[in-house]
């Protein structure tokens, strides 16, 4: 194998940046979800609190499709952490809906 | 009496033109082949990784359900619970994500010094969690908010003390993953790969956990 091969490979493999933008959008959204909280004061409404229900399950999503790889996996997988987040969220939204 | 004579003698043997030539005998299919260790074990970890999902969802769930039913114990309970050391602990969780993430991609491309490096600031980063988590703990114990303070300390103490078993779990994990592979570093073996790989979906599997009770205890008004 040539050392040009070799290193393309290489980059191929490393998904460096994709897991350096995963983690910033990460940081990110949990600084906004904060950022909201605490512009809102301390009644938060039924909205804000489902948006950061919301917010939370996209990144234990992004978690799931970049961190664990998920994305690469198999079809199955996919849909069973797919609708597990959804799922999951669902009833916790529809909770928040119920009980406020 | 007598025997009749067609039938068959006690103990014959059977007759030779029933009996077919070795040459013609076809032999058993192939038995299929066993997915390789790396694969089963990876089978493993994500068995475990689905359980863990359905259990902690219903733990969500339970939450939202005595949060519907004790509303102002939970309003309180969030007003009293410091929110500093819970966003430091998620930022804390999300970096040691980012660095068990680049670890495994350090071993995809052969660096295994590196990758020993990264997994042991991941477990540098959950050691930090940990220490931070006591202090929250005895700090909340100090004011008074005890497993006798209401419902919403009650499921607190419990959920985040499971999730803290998972973190000790995840630490014990990784520093076999961390020791083998440093061991093995020589042999740059698929074997590296496929257990620092089950590390890390395990130490995400943390972290999408810490995520969600954050979010919970933290952040709910």
């Amino acid at each position: 194998m040539s050392v040009t091969t070799d290193v393309r490979q290489r980059r191929d493999v490393s998904g460096a940046r994709t897991y350096l933008g995963a983690w910033v959008l990460l940081v990110a959204l949990t600084g906004i979800s904060v950022w909201l909280l605490r512009s809102e004061g301390a009644g938060a409404s039924t909205l804000l609190n489902c948006t950061i229900l919301v917010v939370t399950f996209l990144k234990i999503f992004v978690i799931m499709m970049v961190f664990m790889n998920v994305r690469r996996a198999s079809a199955t997988l996919r849909m069973v952490c797919s609708t597990w987040c959804a799922g999951v969220c669902a009833i916790l939204v529809v909770g928040v809906l119920v009980s406020a | 009496m007598t025997e009749s004579s067609s039938a068959p003698a006690f103990n014959a043997p059977a007759p030779l033109k029933e009996m077919r030539p070795i040459d013609t005998i076809t032999p058993a299919p192939p038995a299929a082949p066993a997915p390789p260790r790396g694969e089963q074990r990876g089978h493993a970890v994500w068995g475990f990784v689905l359980t863990d999902l359905v259990v902690f969802g219903a733990y969500f769930v339970t939450f939202l359900w005595e949060r519907s039913a004790h509303r102002s114990d939970f309003d309180r309970g969030a007003s009293d619970l410091g929110l500093g050391s819970g966003l430091t602990n998620t930022v804390i969780l999300l970096t040691s994500s980012l660095l068990i993430a680049l670890a495994v991609d350090a071993v995809r491309c052969q660096r295994l010094r590196r990758a020993c490096a990264l997994a042991l600031s991941t477990m540098i980063c959950g050691l930090a969690f940990m220490v931070i988590k006591l202090l929250e703990w005895s700090s909340e114990a100090s004011l008074g908010h005890g497993l006798s303070d209401g419902i919403y300390f009650q499921l607190y103490y419990l959920l985040t003390g499971l999730h803290f078993f998972h973190v000790l779990v995840g630490m014990v994990v990784l520093g076999y993953v961390v020791a083998t592979t440093y061991r093995r570093r020589a042999l740059a073996s698929a074997s590296n790969l496929h257990s620092i790989e089950g590390a890390a979906i395990y130490w995400h599997l943390v972290d999408a956990i810490w995520l969600a009770l954050f979010t919970l205890f933290y952040l709910l008004r």
